[in-house]
């Protein structure tokens, strides 16, 4: 006969031990000797996943279900497989910044934002609050029916007809409230580990795996032979048969989202956050974890397929809840023992998320909900006021109180609805709404916090619609029409089948509705706003935690000086736990730093971030802007940044700039170099020339004069002669002389020119007057036909040199002319708005290939070493010169043989 | 090869393998009410599956040489903030 104090005595013994191994771990935490610190506590404290809802409930789900369960426990090993990434990163993160918490988590990376770690807090409170009413239902149900040992049945009375003070569920309450206020909130900083409670929560997961595997070998190897044996039996009957498909436990559909929503729950339920992430010691143990946390799952397990199956078929009529087979088949067997551990077990599972979840949502109640308000409220000055370790544990210690309170209340007001049963994977689905701006905060920049706000309070209000009020309404609450009609009747908005979604169960429902709101409203808002400065250096700080750069730059700036940093922080974390943490910062900068020097950016940040671990990153933020004036400071440090940036930029430009123009100038120079060797060749070429042509009239007077000289009787026309010689190439001698100062002067452009509008036929008729020498000598027949119309244009130039150039092609045109017949032809005529000039002869002509050359100096076409030159060679030359500055040209047309036309045109003026 | 990549590398190929083992289509093969040695073929499937999959993650995360680029973050809080450039200039 198991007696009701035997039990009571166990389970107060069971909670001592808890005491005591708490109370030990702390101990040795304290003596820097911490238990925690390996891989196996550490994975077994995340193992706080297996509720009661697990020990009993999964075998209650495989009893109507089938595999149905197992879905809540492959996501997890989906979730760890992936969590060297995943989990990795957000421990680091939360190391990096002193997460307290989700919400915590959360706010820091959208900007600090106290109003976003708030919805998270409410969020995470109603989703998570009755999940603890279910565990202290779990605990006073079990008990209820260990009482009744040996009898199994139903439980005889539900807690609402049992007084308060004969409530197991009361006392559970008030213990675990007393234990999670003694190990829960020991420690200010709250991103420190409650290291006896984790201890404790190892141990709980070790006695209820123990106790799941002792029922699990009762019922497998005890009652029957084995587990092939149950399931040959089960088979037998149809009803149970149908269980061993996927179609008689849910279908797919329902398979894959429980996956998708367990994957999410494993890390974002708040407790799973608070031992997966807050309390990991050391990254590395994460290693281990990875595999050790899937195993514990598959281990718990294995035989709750047996024991549900078991439990039908020792129960055929269903007189027994198949959610109690775990304590009623040792009990309907007579196992007093068993029945007692599997009790244990069942407190154990029940009291660590009890204990866990409390402690996770009080640190979050107290950072980011109510010490952001009480910052905030002016009224209370409580940013002035001294120490506020202490306001703030009371909070926390209140906060837990109230909360199990709540859960017992909620425990006594529903009993044995609904809404109890179903919770577990309501709870879950709240969690889920986390995961958007969680995954996507750690892994793109720009999602914003009006995004990850927008997304949030969608999916909470979806969730709220479709899970938490429909299960209110199962419990009749409210009217069940508002489930089956919709509210007001409309069809639309039935929450089960919310606009017309219908062949869902309500998890897959909600999941779908929840995130797609949720993430969609999340990434539409994050795209259509802007970041602020602060979320943007946070955005860096979460998605390149692992680069070394990015802890290096901080953005928030602001003149404080270190002594305020510090008493601000004394006032939080208290004065003992300030000098220490400033202590071992002072050593890793290798100086002191005095009390009135200025705080640079890193001083500033570990302030915040020591703050941040006492009050969670949103209030950290609130306390450090009252000390830290011009909180814009930031933004003119970013601007001036920003603008030393661009002045590099601009200098590099101009360096380019620079160099390109350098590149330009060496070009030039090494053109104009190669100019100057091309003019000094030419130079030299033409200074031979001109003391060639100077030379050969020099010689030829010299040598008449020395005849003459020589010859004192030569006869008196002889002298005549060679006097007329002499005189004429003394004329040529000039006229050379004359042509090369001329044509030196107008290349290096030292003449001045008379340019004005002038009449040309009076200029042509000039130089035809001055030429008209050679027409009438008697012993050459040259005849000249002049052509000058009526309508010539005027045009600007300077007369004389005009006159100059017309003689010049003239006297060439005299020259060259044929010997016998000759004929010079001068034309004049308007020709498309200038004036145009031919001279023509009719003499040898010049070869095509020789055009260009006429027009050089010195090149007069024939054999310069027989005939003997008729011109300067500087007669074209001179030409091209004078014709190119009156803005007109000059051109040759001729064919070897038939005459040459010379001409030029100038522009009407 | 970094090796902090291939652990990470191999993990994720690995959780390819379980969503695909775990998931439709693949499921549907076993979704019979055929039993192998008295054990439905889906428990018996899905079982083994998982064990299996816990065993490859054991030998991946044990077996793959430990990473050389980034040493795990400890509990010291100061390992993030005290090395950092002052003003970041």
């Amino acid at each position: 006969m198991l007696q009701g104090w035997i039990i009571i005595a166990v389970a107060c013994l069971y909670l001592c031990i808890l005491f005591a191994i708490a109370y030990w771990g702390d101990k040795r935490a304290d003596q820097n000797r911490s238990i925690i610190s390996n891989p196996y506590i550490y994975a077994l404290s995340i193992a706080v996943y297996c509720t009661s809802w697990t020990f009993y409930g999964s075998v209650g789900r495989a009893a109507s279900n089938g595999v149905g369960f197992l879905p809540i426990y492959l996501g997890p090993t989906l979730t760890f497989i992936l969590g060297w990434f995943l989990l990795r990163k957000m421990i680091r993160i939360s190391k990096v910044n002193r997460i307290t918490s989700i919400a915590d988590f959360i706010a820091s990376r959208y900007g600090k934002s106290a109003t976003l770690s708030g919805l998270v807090t409410i969020i995470a409170v109603v989703g998570i609050m009755p999940y603890i009413s279910l565990q202290l239902k779990a605990v006073s149900t079990s008990f209820t029916m260990l009482l009744q040992y040996p009898y199994v049945g139903s439980a005889a009375s539900s807690s609402q007809s049992v007084s308060i003070y004969a409530d197991t569920a009361f006392y559970v309450s008030v213990l675990l409230g007393m234990f999670a206020i003694l190990f829960g909130t020991r420690h200010i900083d709250a991103s420190e580990h409650h290291e006896g409670m984790v201890a404790a929560v190892a141990f709980e997961s070790v006695v209820k795996l123990l106790a799941f595997l002792a029922v699990g070998l009762f019922v497998t190897f005890g009652m029957y032979d084995g587990i092939g044996d149950i399931f040959e039996k089960a088979q037998t009957s149809e009803k149970l048969a149908s269980l061993f498909t996927v179609e008689g436990s849910g279908g797919y559909t329902s398979w894959v989202s429980l996956t998708l929503l367990s994957m999410a729950a494993i890390v974002f339920l708040p407790r799973q956050f608070q031992v997966t992430i807050v309390e990991c010691v050391n990254e590395a143990h994460l290693k281990k974890a990875i595999w050790l946390v899937p195993l514990y799952l598959f281990l718990i397990n294995i035989f709750v397929l047996p024991i549900a199956f078991g439990g039908l078929l020792r129960f055929p009529d269903g007189t027994v809840n198949a959610d109690t087979f775990v304590l009623t088949l040792p009990m309907a067997e007579r196992q007093e023992a068993l029945a007692l551990f599997a009790f244990i077990g069942g407190l154990s599972a029940a009291t660590a998320m009890i204990i866990v979840a409390t402690v996770a949502l009080s640190t979050m109640v107290s950072n980011d909900l109510v010490m952001p308000f009480l910052l905030r409220t002016r009224r209370l000055r409580l940013s002035k006021r001294g120490d506020l370790s202490g306001l703030i544990l009371t909070i926390r210690r209140c906060t837990i109180a109230f909360l199990l309170l709540l859960g017992y209340v909620y425990v006594r007001l529903i009993g044995d609805s609904y809404a109890l049963v179903s919770i577990g994977l309501v709870s879950f689905a709240a969690a889920a709404q986390f995961a958007p701006p969680i995954l996507a905060g750690m892994y793109w920049k720009r999602g914003t916090r009006a995004g990850a706000f927008a997304g949030l309070t969608a999916g909470f209000v979806v969730w709220a619609y479709t899970l938490l009020i429909p299960s209110f309404a199962r419990s009749g609450w409210i009217p069940a029409s508002f489930l089956e009609d919709g509210p007001f009747a409309i069809e639309m908005l039935k929450p089960y089948s919310l606009f017309g979604l219908q062949g869902l169960d309500p998890i897959s429902h909600a999941l779908f509705w929840t995130l797609f709101f949720n993430a969609g409203l999340f990434l539409l808002v994050s795209l259509w706003t802007s970041r602020s400065v602060i979320e943007r250096s946070q955005a860096i700080q979460f998605v390149e935690v692992f680069r070394e750069s990015s802890n290096g730059h901080r953005v928030w700036r602001g003149s404080a000086a270190v002594g305020e940093i510090r008493q601000l922080v004394a006032r939080f974390v208290g004065e003992a736990r300030m000098q220490d943490a400033f202590g071992r910062y002072e050593l890793s900068l290798g100086r002191k730093l005095a009390d009135n020097s200025g705080a640079d950016a890193n001083i500033v940040a570990f302030g915040e971030r020591q703050l941040a671990g006492a009050i969670g990153a949103a209030s950290a933020r609130i306390m450090i802007a009252s000390v830290v004036r011009e909180e814009l400071h930031d933004i003119d440090e970013m601007m001036e940044m920003l603008d030393e940036a661009s002045q590099v930029i601009e200098y590099s430009r101009r360096l380019e700039q620079k160099s390109r123009e350098l590149q330009v100038a060496t070009d030039n120079l090494k053109a104009a170099n190669s100019r100057l060797k091309e003019l000094d060749r030419l130079k030299d070429g033409f200074i031979s020339t001109v003391s060639h042509e100077l030379r050969t009239p020099l010689t030829s007077i010299r040598s008449f004069a020395e005849i003459i000289c020589d010859n004192p009787d030569i006869s008196r026309e002889e002298r005549n002669e060679f006097c007329t010689i002499i005189v004429k190439e003394s004329e040529r001698l000039t006229r050379l002389i004359d042509d090369i100062l001329d044509i030196a002067k107008m290349e290096a452009g030292q003449i001045d020119w008379e340019l004005r509008v002038i009449e040309p036929r009076a200029v042509i008729e000039q130089a035809l007057i001055a030429t008209s020498g050679p027409f009438h000598q008697e012993d050459r027949k040259i005849r000249l036909e002049t052509e000058i119309a009526a309508d010539l244009p005027m045009i600007q130039a300077e007369g004389d040199r005009l006159t100059q150039v017309i003689v010049n092609l003239i006297s060439n045109a005299v020259k060259f002319c044929d010997k016998e017949d000759g004929v010079v032809r001068v034309t004049a005529e308007r020709s498309a708005n200038s004036l145009l000039v031919r001279v023509a002869d009719n003499g040898v002509g010049i070869a095509p290939e020789d055009h260009s050359k006429v027009f050089q100096r010195f090149q007069q076409v024939g054999n310069m070493l027989t005939n003997k030159p008729k011109g300067t060679g500087l007669g074209l030359p001179i030409c091209v010169e004078i014709i190119k500055y009156f803005g007109g040209e000059i051109g040759v047309e001729s064919e070897a043989g038939a005459g040459a036309l010379f001409w030029f045109r100038l522009p009407a003026a | 090869m970094n090796t902090s990549h291939l652990l990470g590398e191999r993990l994720v190929a690995l959780f390819l393998l379980a969503v695909l083992l775990l998931n439709p289509p693949l499921l549907l093969i076993f979704d019979s009410s055929n039993s192998v040695a008295q054990v439905p073929t889906l428990y018996l499937y899905l079982f083994v599956v998982w064990a299996l999959l816990i065993s490859l993650l054991a030998i991946v995360t044990e077996f793959t040489p430990p990473a050389t680029d980034d040493e795990p973050l400890t509990d010291d809080p100061l390992q993030s903030s005290g090395s950092s450039d002052p003003d970041g200039a």
